[in-house]
């Protein structure tokens, strides 16, 4: 994306760059909703049902025509339609800066890597990375909020009609960030921002490549869903929002872990 | 030729393994052994501190003991293009030990070359052939990024209690060998054991273990077995015919 595209795109979406990291809006109705209000730009997402997981059909496709045997598909088969409640979503994932004011507020530990408690600069606007399902929980505790349910992040992330991408059926290499060429070093994380074009139904962004995201619920004790596919998968198939990654160990702050905080609607 | 250099860590079970010729400046890691003893209860590392001695020409000696349960010791020695690792473990407690083993973990996370969260360019041999892993029947357990996989001519996963602790082990039989090839398709890294007892890998850390096995022991009785990890310029077929050699001549060592 050009310089003015992405000035455009910000301005379109009430994002502004201030001293290299994120600045949102915030909208009226949040800032009475918690501690960590302040950095708040969330989506609502309406009340209703939609549609969760993979067809046995899609998945014999996808096994067929990627290689994969059809069993790795399983934890998503069959579709279900899911009843959910309204709730807020963050528009994008938790960055550096926002976990950084959360760690000095707080005295939690920063990310590995980080030096006096501060990311390196180029990284403000970037999804926070290298924290575990516990940080990841205790910032959205004290942002007053919670981490997504694997339906709720998935309900933003493709719609009500089960969209493949966030963005429509067809992948769209300049929608996520992802390792595109596979012969080449990883791209590493990119600005939430950086891909526009990339915006869910709801105009939820950023929800496939860059950084896995937490999310509440788990397969098994001690282990948790990840969701949306990050900067190192090059395959198409675990960039779909229906791809179902998860970690073995919840304690793991690996460096293409990250999340995004929801908030139930009163 | 230069050969690989390995890099113990104080007081932790971690190798570094680095001046690889085949994957110049990259590195990867060795937690070894992970867990050891009886494969119904078996030590973690967490509970024996390693003690270590250089052996001289860039070989290294490990010991570990935990009173009452298990004791080991591991060689380590390096080539041009593999590390052998020699592996003994005695059964210090009164328990007959049904099966033994030392859960070995080869972890290539951090080279970018091999690394692969995806499983797309790992390998394993069935019915004589390499395949690729995602062809593999996947049983989800709950870590369902870890897989155990059964292994010819050892009993199957479900019946070693190590193993069906996971509950991730699909029915499937496999050779006793595990290989991540690079992104450029020229080279590979593998882990195999003579006898491998059972395969392991986790998507997460982009590991791979092919566990040893050391049979039936009793009380006061110890077992051998060796392990290697190789570091190869070469096409996994080649590789392959060369590993299938090697165990069978490993076999015939008395």
């Amino acid at each position: 994306m050009s310089r003015a595209t992405r000035r455009a795109f910000l301005r379109a979406t009430g994002i502004g760059l201030v001293a290299g990291s994120v600045s949102r809006t915030l909208p009226a109705d949040a800032q009475a909703e918690g501690a960590g209000a302040a950095v708040d730009d969330m989506v609502l997402i309406p009340a209703g049902t939609f549609i969760m997981g993979t067809t046995q059909s899609q998945a014999d496709e996808l096994a067929a025509r990627h290689g994969y045997h059809v069993s790795w598909f399983s934890g998503e088969v069959p579709t279900r339609e899911i009843e959910l409640p309204a709730y807020r979503i963050d528009r994008f994932p938790v960055t550096c800066t926002q976990y950084a004011d959360f760690c000095k507020a707080t005295g939690h530990a920063p990310p590995m890597g980080w030096r006096a408690g501060s990311p390196p600069e180029r990284l403000a606007d970037h999804p926070v990375t290298s924290v575990n399902r516990a940080d990841a929980r205790a910032y959205a505790a004290w942002a007053g909020k919670r981490l997504p349910t694997e339906a709720q992040w998935e309900k933003a992330a493709r719609g009500e009609n089960g969209l493949i991408f966030p963005w429509g059926d067809e992948f769209d290499p300049d929608a996520c960030q992802f390792r595109r060429d596979p012969l080449a070093p990883a791209p590493g994380t990119a600005p939430v921002a950086a891909h526009p074009t990339g915006a869910s139904p709801y105009g939820v962004m950023d929800m496939v490549g860059n950084v896995l995201e937490w999310c509440e619920d788990s397969p098994g004790p001690g282990a948790g869903f990840l969701k949306g596919g990050c900067y190192l998968f090059e395959e198409i198939v675990n960039l779909r929002a229906a791809s179902r990654i998860m970690s073995g160990f919840d304690n793991n702050p690996l460096a293409f872990y990250g999340f995004r905080c929801v908030r139930e609607v009163a | 030729m230069a050969t690989i250099t390995l890099h113990p860590t104080p007081g932790a079970m971690a190798l570094g393994i680095r001046d690889i010729p085949a994957f110049p400046g990259e590195g990867f890691g060795a937690g070894w052994p992970e867990s050891i003893g009886d494969a119904a209860r078996a030590v973690w590392f967490g509970n024996i501190t390693p003690e270590r001695r250089d052996l001289g020409d860039g070989a290294w000696e490990q010991t570990g003991k935990r009173d009452g349960e298990v004791s080991y010791r591991i060689t380590f020695t390096a080539t041009e293009d593999t590390v052998d690792v020699q592996q003994s473990v005695t059964n210090l407690s009164d328990r007959v030990w049904e099966q033994s083993l030392a859960f070995n973990c080869f972890q290539c996370g951090s080279a970018p070359s091999i690394q692969d969260h995806e499983c797309l360019r790992h390998y394993v041999g069935l019915d004589g052939e390499p395949r690729r892993l995602i062809e593999i029947p996947r049983q989800f357990g709950p870590r369902p990024t870890v897989q155990l996989y059964s292994v010819e001519g050892q009993p199957l996963g479900r019946d070693i209690p190590f193993v069906a602790g996971f509950a991730a082990t699909p029915d499937v039989v496999l050779e006793g060998w595990f290989a991540i090839v690079s992104r450029d398709g020229k080279r590979l890294v593998a882990t195999v054991s003579k006898p491998t007892l059972f395969l392991f890998q986790n998507m997460e850390y982009s590991c791979i273990h092919a566990a040893a096995g050391f049979g039936r022991l009793a009380p006061g009785e110890t077992g051998e077995a060796e392990s290697r990890l190789y570091f190869v310029e070469s096409s996994l077929v080649d590789w392959h015919a060369r590993v299938r050699d090697e165990m069978v001549a490993a076999r015939q060592v008395p």
